[in-house]
């Protein structure tokens, strides 16, 4: 599955068209990339995105690997934990990466990572559980 | 902090809160050590362009805005607090079209850390869609929430 047919899943999903992520690869694992919008705040004080957003972006990359992996086929999330590593500031754009921990008949295991500046300092990181064609 | 604080805080906050601006979050009531939050549904944060339900995604954003909700109410004065793990167990999808209720209950703090436990449920059923744990960092550096009050 390439990037053209992730990008497709993006289209018919509200929900990830509000996010506004991109797709940047999908090759050895899925990337992406989701710009700052006033919307994503959490922290006023801090001027930090929210964690459920960053979770939620999270989720998105890692739903995105899920359905690359199970050949197109519908995969639903039963499981997400998020660990916050650092704050995710605003005005600045959120990089995501998910990749396959294992892909099985009837789960997948997928780890994905959240960054600004660099990979090597993450933002924030999730386990994520999920089960095919729910 | 009081019940009078949480949405006196809630009130400062919801409208400089971009995300909860965009979820429509509004905070029902607070009952003893629990707060409830009403996730409305909306097209843009549906699964699916027909007949969609609330994604979890929406919902993961409430809950976690609930828990920290949940947390200031349990600490004694406006402090500071950040979300260290959240973890979400989806149950079962949201109804198509209908609403959530997200409720959370900080049971527990232990230095600086505060644990909290949330579901999101059906409005009319009570039926549970999500259930959720989360710690939070109480005294996190940044501006205290004080001066917003």
């Amino acid at each position: 599955m390439n990037t053209t047919s992730l990008a497709l899943f993006i289209e018919q999903s509200p929900y990830a068209l509000n996010y506004g992520t991109e797709i940047l690869s999908a090759e050895e694992y899925v990337e992406c990339v989701t710009q700052w919008r006033e919307i994503f705040t959490g922290n006023p004080l801090l001027r930090a995105w929210h964690g459920g957003i960053v979770s939620g972006v999270l989720e998105l990359t890692g739903t995105l690997a899920a359905i690359r992996a199970a050949n197109n086929q519908n995969c639903g999330l039963i499981s997400i934990n998020t660990s916050y590593l650092r704050p995710t500031s605003g005005d600045k754009a959120m990089f995501s990466r998910a990749n396959i921990v294992r892909s099985g008949k009837q789960i997948q295991t997928i780890n994905a990572v959240a960054w600004q500046n660099s990979l090597e300092e993450p933002t924030a990181i999730a386990s994520l559980t999920f089960v095919n064609a729910r | 902090m009081t019940s009078d604080h949480i949405k006196q805080l809630y009130g400062l906050f919801s409208s400089r809160v971009g995300a909860h601006l965009d979820l429509g979050l509004k905070l029902v009531d607070i009952e003893g050590d629990t707060v409830r939050l009403l996730l409305p549904f909306q097209q843009k944060h549906a699964n699916a362009l027909e007949n969609g339900a609330i994604h979890t995604s929406a919902l993961a954003t409430a809950i976690d805005s609930a828990c920290g909700f949940a947390v200031m109410l349990r600490l004694k004065e406006p402090t500071a607090i950040a979300t260290v793990n959240l973890r979400i167990d989806h149950i079962r999808q949201p109804e198509s079209g209908q609403n959530v209720t997200v409720e959370a209950q900080c049971y527990q703090q232990s230095g600086d850390f505060a644990y909290v436990r949330a579901r999101a449920i059906s409005t009319k059923t009570l039926f549970t869609y999500s259930s959720a744990i989360s710690i939070f960092k109480v005294g996190t550096p940044g501006p205290a929430l004080n001066s917003a009050l």
